[in-house]
C-alpha cells in the first residue's frame, strides 16, 4: 500500500508514527473485521494481524493521552 | 529418525557441549538419545546444552519421545499425545500454528514412521487431528479477541471516569475523539459522546 492509496482520512494517522500495516489493520478492524479476516486480508497471520492491531491502538492511546 | 544421520558425538557437539560432557553422556548413549529426543520436542528452552545434562544427570531415562505412536497392542494412535506432539513440532519450527502446517507435519510423520503396533496414519487419523487442532486453534483465538474487547471496554470506561471527574470537557473530547474512533467501536464513541452532552454547562 503506498500514501496515495490511504483513506484521506488516516493521512494524518500515518503521520503520527502508525506504520502502513498498522494503519491498514486499524482500519479493517474499524470496519468491524475480526483478526482472522484481517489476517486474510492482509495476507499474514493471525497473531501478525492482532499485533498490528493491538501495536496501532497503543499508540493512538499514547497519542490521545497526550491530547486530552 | 534425522538425528541418527549424525553420531552421538556429533549431535553434543552441534547442542554446544564440551568434550569432557561428551565424554560423560557417551557412557550411557542410549539414555542420552532418549534425552536429545525429549530435549527436541520441548518449546522455550533457552540452554537446551544445559537442560540435557542436567537431565541426563538425574540418572532416570527420558519420557517415551513416540509415546504419540500409542502402546496398546491393536489400538491406533494415541490422538491426545499425538496432537500435543505435532504442534510442539510446529511451535518448535518457529512459525505460528496454522492447519497446513500441522498437516504437513502430520504428513511427515506418515511418511517417516509408522504408528506403533503397526497401524499407520490414515486419511481419517488426519482428518481428525486436524479438526481438534482447529478447533483448539479457535478456541485461543477467540480467547484473544475477548482479552482485547476487554481492554476496549477498559478505555471506555477509563474516559467514562475522566469524563465524570472533569478531567476531560467538551471541548477536550472534540480534539480525541477523532482519535479515540480508533480504538474504541462506533457504539463506546457515541457513548462518550452523550457523556459530555450530559455536562452540566458553566
Amino acid at each position: 500500500m503506498t500514501w496515495n492509496d490511504l483513506d484521506p482520512t488516516y493521512r494524518h494517522l500515518a503521520e503520527l508514527h502508525l506504520t502502513p500495516k498498522q494503519l491498514r489493520a486499524l482500519k479493517l478492524s474499524e470496519g468491524g473485521l475480526g483478526y482472522r479476516l484481517i489476517a486474510e486480508d492482509m495476507g499474514c497471520s493471525f497473531t501478525t494481524a492482532r499485533y498490528h492491531v493491538r501495536e496501532a491502538r497503543q499508540k493512538m492511546r499514547r497519542l490521545i493521552e497526550e491530547a486530552a | 529418525m534425522s538425528e541418527k544421520t549424525l553420531t552421538l558425538t556429533e549431535t553434543l557437539a552441534s547442542l554446544g557441549l564440551t568434550p569432557k560432557q561428551i565424554g560423560e553422556l557417551e557412557e550411557d548413549d542410549e539414555r542420552a538419545w532418549g534425552w536429545i529426543l525429549w530435549l527436541r520436542e520441548q518449546a522455550g528452552i533457552t540452554n537446551p546444552a544445559g537442560l540435557l545434562i542436567a537431565k541426563y544427570r538425574t540418572g532416570s531415562t527420558a519420557p517415551d519421545a513416540q509415546a504419540w505412536r500409542g502402546n496398546t497392542p491393536g489400538k491406533g494412535p494415541d490422538y491426545p499425545t499425538l496432537l500435543r506432539c505435532a504442534q510442539q513440532l510446529v511451535a518448535n519450527t518457529g512459525h505460528e500454528y496454522r492447519e497446513e502446517e500441522l498437516l504437513e507435519e502430520l504428513r511427515r510423520l506418515e511418511h517417516t514412521t509408522q504408528i506403533g503396533n503397526g497401524a499407520t496414519l490414515t486419511e481419517k487419523d488426519r482428518s481428525r487431528l486436524l479438526r481438534e487442532a482447529t478447533k483448539m486453534r479457535e478456541n485461543h483465538e477467540l480467547g484473544q479477541e475477548q482479552r482485547d474487547q476487554d481492554d476496549q471496554h477498559e478505555t471506555l470506561r477509563y474516559y467514562a471516569d475522566q469524563i465524570r471527574q472533569g478531567k476531560i470537557n467538551r471541548r477536550n473530547l472534540k480534539g480525541i475523539l477523532p482519535r479515540l474512533q480508533h480504538i474504541l467501536t462506533i457504539d463506546q464513541v457515541e457513548a462518550l459522546r452523550a457523556l459530555t452532552a450530559e455536562e452540566p454547562t458553566v
